[in-house]
């Protein structure tokens, strides 16, 4: 490892950086590229707001009750089940 | 009912507990499907069949997870199935989505910033919609590895086992899928967007 990163570098490492997974040694390379590079910078900021974006997407869909034609569904298909 | 009880009544085949379960869980089950599939009709067949398929497999239950852990992993089992008998078109390239660099390792091309942090951008409807239709435009591949990992929260161990791969290529999928969502989504957050 050269102790100069480039962004594709940077790139390659936003995962395990973000997941707090980079080897110390790879990590004040990386911490040292994106303080010098904007453009990686910001990059980083919206891969972990892509990370939360989708979270949040998707997280606002699944607080309705089961439909109760899917209950009745399911527990028909249930009662045909062999108990033992 | 206690978790205790629940576990005794689902490894019991008590059916009125397969209801509660049903009833506490089942919307929440039903949108983890619906995420993974797109289809409503689907979805609630993947649901179904994942209900009975737990009540097969009741006294396996081990109680080491909790009820809606492992519901949710069938579940989850249960509309991979569906995608895999789906007669499905070749899969979408993802090149296109990543960036992109020059020989010398830079990147080709300048980011703007996003405007606002995500949690507040996310608080109106259009863009929480917008974002959930970018994570549906991505290649199945990769889709299904984001869903599995970031937004249902299983870890990559976990995913690389329903997905039948190794945790290094769920890595690979999920770093390439979270850069392609980037790439969807950034033109709709980016400074000058809701100009």
């Amino acid at each position: 490892m050269t102790t100069r990163l480039t962004c594709r570098e940077v790139s390659d490492f936003l995962m395990d950086y973000c997941g707090e997974a980079l080897p110390s040694d790879v990590q004040g390379h990386f911490e040292a590229h994106v303080d010098a590079c904007h453009n990686c910078k910001t990059f980083l900021v919206q891969y972990r707001e892509t990370i939360v974006a989708g979270r949040l997407a998707c997280g606002d869909d699944g607080v309705e009750d089961c439909p109760e034609d899917l209950i009745q569904a399911v527990m028909d298909a249930l009662l045909k089940e062999p108990k033992a | 009912m206690d978790e205790a009880a629940l576990i005794a009544g689902l490894k019991a085949g008590d059916n009125s507990v397969f209801e509660t379960l049903l009833r506490t869980y089942g919307g929440r089950l039903l949108a983890t499907a619906r995420r993974m599939l797109h289809n409503e009709e689907d979805a609630r067949d993947a649901v179904q069949d994942a209900f009975i398929n737990a009540f097969r497999a009741r006294e396996s239950f081990k109680g080491e997870a909790q009820i809606s852990t492992w519901l949710h992993s069938i579940v989850v089992n249960a509309a991979l199935m569906k995608l895999r008998t789906r007669r499905r078109k070749p899969e979408e390239p993802i090149e296109h989505y990543l960036p992109r660099y020059l020989p010398d390792g830079h990147h080709t091309e300048h980011f703007p910033s996003w405007t606002e942090p995500a949690d507040v951008a996310l608080s109106r409807k259009e863009t929480a919609a917008m974002v959930r239709s970018a994570i549906e435009d991505l290649p199945e591949t990769y889709r299904t590895v984001v869903l599995l990992r970031d937004i249902e929260g299983l870890s990559t161990d976990e995913t690389a086992k329903i997905v039948n791969t190794t945790p290094n290529a769920v890595k690979i999928r999920l770093h390439r899928g979270r850069l392609a969502l980037r790439t969807l989504i950034a033109p709709h957050l980016a400074s000058g967007a809701h100009a």
